[in-house]
């Protein structure tokens, strides 16, 4: 998401399941698309049976591979090197889509000349981990606009400041660092560009690296270079893998954000005129319309809103992302935690850190299904359970098909769903676990006068309730949001716009709006008709953001308005409006293809696809000279910017950075791996191994019988018949030289532990030629700990807790091991 | 033969992608429990065969070729056949076993004896046994093809859950169709691709989309009915039959036994095998 959000205006899957049988070809890669989200290949083989081409790039051959037209072996954790090879032979060979490149994306736009690159630093470092992105902005005229080259062929033009970057990988040399055969990634590179529209497939096999944003930006690159985007067949779609993760993302699981991705307010911006300010209109608004869902009437222009209520992170700190989470749990700083079905104590890298930082607490509540890892830590082999201080309490939780609501899946589809069984015994759903406790908050605040509790005291927090708990249908209009005026449920997210700041209110930011109107509860929907066989299915639950089917569609138009592929016309203009299919997306329907409004295909700053990522605000055009007043004034929204890019952390353009832990040289320059990456915090559990003594690489993932942690699945007998242990997938070549057969214990170490796990001898694992030699990759499926009907050594004992700069994913995929015979 | 009209599973093992799916709703389906908490050694199969609690299964074979540095995971669904010229029903003297007027092999687990003939005659290797630890009595168990579902107008519980529609409910002569029309397409891809089901037994209820040789998978080439059939066809069987109406159970269980004995030097251990529902391929 932090990738596709700063190359498009929004991060999610941009097409949708359904969406992937339009595809020509089919890039899955950093995605076990069979093992990890099965029905999601019924679309993927959809396509092939009329003839698409699927290809899969894997350190392993997976079940995915197994129905591959194209498998191609990569080094966990290279991803970047290939696809650069790509990047260069579709720039070479100007194969990119012209028009859709001139049209739609920034790589007319010039760059400032103090942008540089050498041997894996970009201009701006400050020699320790940050980086100033002053120089990697562009040439702007006296309004504060990008200045466009006349040609591509400008040098200053950010395509060919692509064309520069990318030049020394040749297919050869991404060869040497990736281990795939250069003629393997030949036939990849001109199946994937010969067969337009192309879709690629990732997941965490692309994230969970030390340079999962980069990876991501390639994959935006080659799209946007391949007129991909907002095509039928086309797009990035990020596969989430939990049912409802999109729609945990959305409602701000994340440290940085608000529901809605509102940007989280910082110390920085101590009144709610300088938050808006610093975000942009369309932000300040949204956060105005959630405050009013959040505060009603108390939420006034006069207190700002209670933007006040709303905790100020510091802007000096990273974000609390999930490593650091467990980094200052051992630091002391926490009393107390509460976990909402998560099993930490199996999903963590470096399990030690997460295990002495929860037993740092005095008191961890836990709402979980069944008694997990997690539940239940202090009895975990290596504690004495005396020694441990923690209080730990279980709630029960009741499971998803005794709770009403929704779930978002990957598509974006709100899905509305009721109870079909009521829970078990005293087991609850989760929201009315959290209305309950909310309850209690309120009435011990009751009597305080200290102006914090008032975000507690001033909460709306009337959600009626049914015999069965809160009614969670009203929970979705309060997400869908009113417009206070009239009273009535908003029809469209465009109102908490053009209205009054104040006037509407969104419990999302108006991210979902349209889902349950005064005509009804969209989510419920059921009809799978689908008029133009296209996938779209236009009533069938509701897709965020406003029944938009395929992301950025008006690019799968041409500047005039006309479907570039006849056979995918999924938006186009009939000479008065934009009518197809599907529902237009960022343009305005009633605006003609040339004009600004009808011809902008993405929401970031600039409007257009990034190929280079740099900071960049678009400031408002003739704002006022005008004194606000202090705290909020209406007329902030006529000074503060339309809209505003950061930049991304590590670079604005993907480089091949070798994994933390890697036994490679990285061949490209001296800077060996991203040099944004966080320093070590825990110094007795983040440890780095060398090379020489660890010369293999560990790589981790999931089997399609055992979901996740296996926290539900370890407990389900039939599941357990499929997959009843776990494994540790070795070449037949390793298992040579280290004496061993299938079934026989191995041992693997690595800096931070060991583990020993039954070896499963396979040809699907085959070492890989990298930088001149042979190179082993260990593959052991993450999802087994100590509970549970069936059982296993967790890996994640051994994994590596260094993370992304940019979202906090730590480096699961790629890690430095050694692998020896084991003990029976 | 099979008849035009008769109800078949198309198996198309391109679209296949291993997830099990059809494996555990056969079971939830039959109400049958996970019993095998054993892992297999080096392979993703579990458990090792069929047993009587999973009478399907689905089965993986690796195969490497060095020169070409080409992998293939072949996965493909095991269970009973349903063979037109079924001997099983031939040989079945307690009529639990019975071709269904679909075409397929049905089966009424509670009129089986446990006599262990249908094993003994399947081509396919199929019936498995259970043994009641308490009266030694034997329950056989295998594909009924859901003969609930689609006597009421829906499909087997298999293909119902299929994720990547691999599996298609269809009537013979379609399916015989689309395989072969199936197979001509993706010869490019898949130069020994072929059809199995449609000349085997008088034609399966089972029609397969291969894309190797049918001895890759374990397949019979050409399989045959056990030249026992016409013994126990002719003789067991009205035997059988005809003691069925007494009520010497001791007597019909010896005859039984001792027929089912008849002939194979193996089958004593085979038997064993069988009953402990162990595996004896992989």
């Amino acid at each position: 998401m932090a990738s596709l959000a700063p190359s498009f205006g929004s991060g999610a899957m941009t097409n949708n399941f359904n969406d992937m049988k339009n595809a020509n070809v089919i890039l899955i890669a950093g995605n076990n698309t069979a093992e990890c989200h099965p029905l999601a290949m019924r679309w993927v083989l959809k396509a092939q049976k009329k003839g698409a081409k699927i290809i899969v790039v894997d350190p392993r051959f997976n079940r995915t591979a197994k129905v591959a037209d194209i498998y191609a072996p990569v080094r966990p954790g290279t991803d970047i090197a290939y696809l650069s090879a790509i990047v260069k032979y579709i720039l070479d060979n100007r194969l990119y889509d012209e028009a859709f490149v001139r049209e739609n994306t920034n790589a007319l736009y010039k760059v400032n000349p103090d942008f540089k690159f050498h041997d894996g630093l970009f201009s701006g470092f400050d020699g320790k981990g940050t980086y100033d992105k002053e120089s990697w902005t562009y040439q702007l005229d006296s309004n504060g606009l990008p200045i466009q080259a006349d040609s591509l062929k400008d040098p200053d033009s950010v395509l060919m400041k692509l064309k520069e970057h990318f030049k020394d990988y040749t297919f050869e040399k991404a060869s040497e660092i990736t281990g795939m055969p250069v003629d393997k990634m030949k036939l990849v590179a001109e199946t994937f560009v010969n067969n337009r529209p192309g879709t690629i497939l990732y997941a965490l096999g692309m994230t969970q690296k030390s340079v999962g944003t980069q990876g991501i930006r390639m994959y935006a690159i080659i799209q946007l270079l391949l007129g991909n985007m907002g095509m039928p067949g086309g797009g990035i779609n990020a596969n989430r893998g939990e049912p409802n993760v999109q729609g945990s993302t959305d409602l701000a699981l994340m440290a940085h954000i608000l529901p809605g991705y509102i940007p989280i307010p910082t110390d920085a911006h101590p009144t709610l005129n300088d938050y808006i300010k610093a975000v942009g209109v369309s932000n300040g608004k949204k956060l105005i319309a959630l405050l009013k869902a959040w505060y009603g009437d108390k939420a006034t222009p006069e207190n700002e809103f209670g933007y006040h209520n709303i905790p100020k992170r510091d802007s000096k700190l990273s974000n609390a992302t999930y490593v650091p989470i467990f980094e200052k749990l051992n630091q002391d700083a926490f009393k107390m935690g509460i976990i909402f079905g998560q099993n930490p104590v199996v999903s963590t890298p470096t399990l030690d850190m997460a295990l002495a930082g929860l037993s740092k607490l005095d008191m961890l509540v836990v709402s979980e299904v069944f008694e997990s890892e997690t539940t239940s830590f202090w009895l975990h082999p290596d504690f004495n359970p005396k020694d441990i201080k923690t209080e730990v309490i279980l709630l029960p939780a009741a499971v998803s098909f005794e709770k009403d609501g929704t779930m978002t899946n990957s598509s974006r589809w709100i899905q509305g769903k009721k109870a079909v069984v009521p829970p078990k015994g005293e087991s609850m759903p989760d929201g009315d676990m959290i209305y309950e406790i909310m309850k209690k908050l309120k009435k011990s605040y009751a009597k305080s006068n200290d102006p914090k509790d008032k975000a507690i005291l001033d909460l709306t927090w009337d959600y009626p309730v049914l015999d069965h708990g809160i009614d969670m249908e009203a929970v979705l209009k309060e997400m869908n949001g009113y417009n206070l005026k009239t009273g009535k449920l908003l029809n469209s997210s465009s109102e908490i716009q053009s209205l009054k700041p104040g006037e509407t209110s969104s419990g999302i930011g108006g991210l979902y709006t349209g889902v349950i109107t005064e005509e009804g509860n969209h989510s419920l929907r059921r009809d799978n008709t689908d008029p133009s066989g296209l996938g779209v299915h236009p009533n069938w639950t509701f897709s965020w953001p406003g029944n938009t089917r395929v992301l950025w569609n008006r690019g799968s138009a041409d500047k005039n308005g006309k479907p570039r592929d006849k056979h995918r016309a999924i938006v186009s203009w009939n000479g008065s409006r934009w009518v197809g299919p599907d529902v237009l997306h960022i343009a305005a329907k009633d605006k003609a293809p040339h004009t600004p409004e009808g011809s902008k295909v993405f929401s970031t700053a600039e409007g257009k696809g990034a190929l280079f990522r740099g900071p960049f605000t678009m400031s408002q055009q003739g704002a006022p000279d005008i004194m606000l007043k202090p705290g909020y004034d209406p007329n902030v929204f006529k000074v503060a910017p339309v809209g505003k890019e950061a930049g991304i952390g590590d670079g604005p353009l993907p480089a091949h950075y070798e994994p933390l832990e890697s036994p490679v040289k990285n061949p490209m320059f001296s800077q060996q791996s991203n040099p944004t990456a966080a320093p070590v915090q825990l110094p007795e559990f983040q440890k780095y191994g060398k090379a020489k003594d660890f010369p293999y690489i560990l790589t981790t993932y999931m089997v399609t019988e055992q979901f996740l942690s296996g926290a539900v699945t370890r407990n389900t007998p039939q599941l357990n018949e499929l997959m009843p242990s776990n494994f540790a997938e070795i070449s037949k070549n390793l298992a040579k030289k280290l004496g061993v057969k299938s079934g026989d214990p191995v041992n693997i170490s690595t800096a931070r532990g060991d583990v020993t796990i039954e070896a499963m001898v396979t040809d699907r694992m085959q070492p890989l030629k990298v930088d001149g030699r042979e190179v082993e990759v260990i593959g052991v499926p993450w999802g087994w700990g100590f509970k549970g009907l069936v059982q296993g050594e967790s890996i994640n004992h051994v994994t590596n807790s260094g993370y992304e700069p940019n979202t906090g994913t730590p480096e699961y995929k790629a890690c430095a091991c050694n692998v020896t015979k084991g003990e029976k | 033969m099979a008849k035009k009209h008769d109800k078949v599973i198309l198996v198309d093992t391109t679209l296949c992608t291993g997830c099990k799916a059809c494996q555990i709703a056969c079971k939830e389906w039959h109400n049958l429990p996970a019993t095998e908490f054993e892992h297999v050694s080096g392979t993703y199969q579990n458990p090792a065969d069929r047993n009587a609690n999973t009478p399907m299964l689905m089965k993986f074979i690796e195969q490497y070729d060095k020169s070409t540095d080409s992998m293939d995971w072949i996965f493909w669904k095991d269970q009973c056949m349903h063979c037109t010229d079924a001997p099983c029903v031939e040989v079945c003297p307690s009529e639990a076993l019975f071709t269904h007027e679909d075409g397929f092999v049905g089966f009424n687990q509670d009129s089986c004896i446990g006599c262990t003939y249908c094993s003994k005659v399947c081509p396919f290797d199929i019936p498995r046994f259970e043994t009641d630890t308490l009266t030694g009595s034997k329950r056989m168990n295998k594909c009924d093809f859901c003969q609930d579902r689609v006597t009421n107008g829906e499909v087997p519980a298999c293909v119902r859950t299929c994720p990547t529609n691999c599996l298609e409910f269809d009537t013979w002569q379609n399916a015989v169709d689309k395989a072969y029309q199936r197979v001509e397409k993706i010869k490019d891809q898949f130069p020994n691709a072929n059809v199995y089901g449609d000349t085997e037994m008088g034609g399966l209820h089972y029609i397969y989309i291969l894309t190797e040789k049918p001895d890759t998978y374990g397949l019979p080439v050409e399989p045959k009915t056990d030249e026992l059939v016409s013994f126990r066809r002719d003789v067991v069987k009205p035997a059988t039959k005809v003691l069925m109406g007494a009520t010497a159970v001791g007597l019909l269980t010896n005859f039984i036994v001792a027929s089912a004995n008849y002939g194979k030097e193996e089958d004593k251990e085979t038997n064993d095998v069988m009953t402990n529902g162990d595996d004896k391929h992989e």
